[in-house]
């Protein structure tokens, strides 16, 4: 039971990566556009290397957690960068920024979703998935010293 | 935590950003579709030479899409400032002292630099603008002339 619940929360974290990395991917100008659309103080180099890196980094992720490798580390970085992402989609929401989240659009699976692709929707559904890495590492590390 | 899990933290940061500038260098247009080369095409790019007679007949504006440290250290002269991340307000402002209708010139600091098609979009999708071309070269084909 435990490991099936390990393997579900590997696939909905490893699969969400995948995907928004998948489309940022080769396009470094819009994912830049959606950085200084949050409106945060950054400087230009800075905001250049992260609109470069940030794509291929969720990717390698997404296929990480997928496999199951190095799962403490992949589950730390996974949840270092959701906690990066809800600090920014939630001061864009605090400010009343009128824009998409530049994550994942989950409207193309259900109209009703849309919402989860505002500020303020995706920094709840960041808290959700943050709750899914605790999830994992808890259950994971019960399962490792089980297995001892 | 050993040395094997500083390694594999280290790892994930360093194989992205490899790729992410190796795809760049490989692929300079891009691979998604309908987003960058779309984005690109859309300005004409046009030359200095082209530009400076139509801005000093104050026919066309020229804007300068870097940060505003990069405008007061030099820019080229007639150009107004209009930084890239600028506030939303402030493109309304733009837009009201200047008339969507003015052909616009936007540059920044290189011929690869995106700030110039960014701000293009921006002036185009927020506020309104319907002439927008990209200075060919940025500031640094102006400073070599100059």
């Amino acid at each position: 039971m435990k490991s099936a619940t390990i393997i579900a929360l590997r696939l909905v974290l490893g699969g969400l990566f995948l995907a928004a990395g998948l489309s940022k991917v080769g396009a470094p100008l819009q994912t830049l556009a959606n950085i200084y659309a949050y409106q945060i103080v950054i400087p230009d180099w800075a905001a250049n290397t992260v609109a470069h890196a940030l794509p291929w980094m969720e990717i390698l992720l997404g296929l990480a957690m997928i496999a199951g490798l190095w799962l403490p580390v992949t589950t730390g970085w996974i949840a270092t960068m959701l906690l990066g992402f809800t600090a920014l989609t939630a001061q864009a929401w605090w400010r009343e920024l009128p824009i998409d989240c530049g994550c994942v659009d989950l409207s193309t699976l259900h109209p009703a979703l849309a919402a989860l692709s505002t500020p303020g929707g995706a920094a709840l559904r960041n808290i959700v998935l943050l709750a899914f890495c605790a999830a994992l590492l808890l259950l994971d590390r019960k399962k490792s010293s089980l297995a001892k | 935590m050993t040395r094997k899990t500083w390694l594999q933290i280290v790892a994930f940061p360093l194989a992205a950003l490899v790729l992410g500038f190796a795809t760049d260098t490989l692929f300079p247009d891009g691979f998604t579709p309908d987003e960058q080369p779309d984005a690109e095409s859309e300005f004409a790019r046009i030359t200095w030479k082209e530009t400076e007679p139509r801005v000093q007949a104050g026919e066309w504006l020229l804007v300068d899409a870097r940060e505003e440290e990069h405008y007061a250290a030099r820019h080229i002269p007639g150009a107004v400032s209009l930084p890239v991340n600028a506030y939303p307000e402030m493109l309304e402002f733009f837009a009201d002292e200047h008339g969507t209708t003015t052909t616009v010139v936007v540059y920044c600091g290189t011929e690869d630099c995106d700030m110039s098609t960014e701000l293009a979009m921006r002036l185009r999708d927020e506020a309104g603008f319907g002439d927008i071309r990209i200075l060919d070269g940025g500031f640094l084909a102006w400073q070599r002339e100059h």
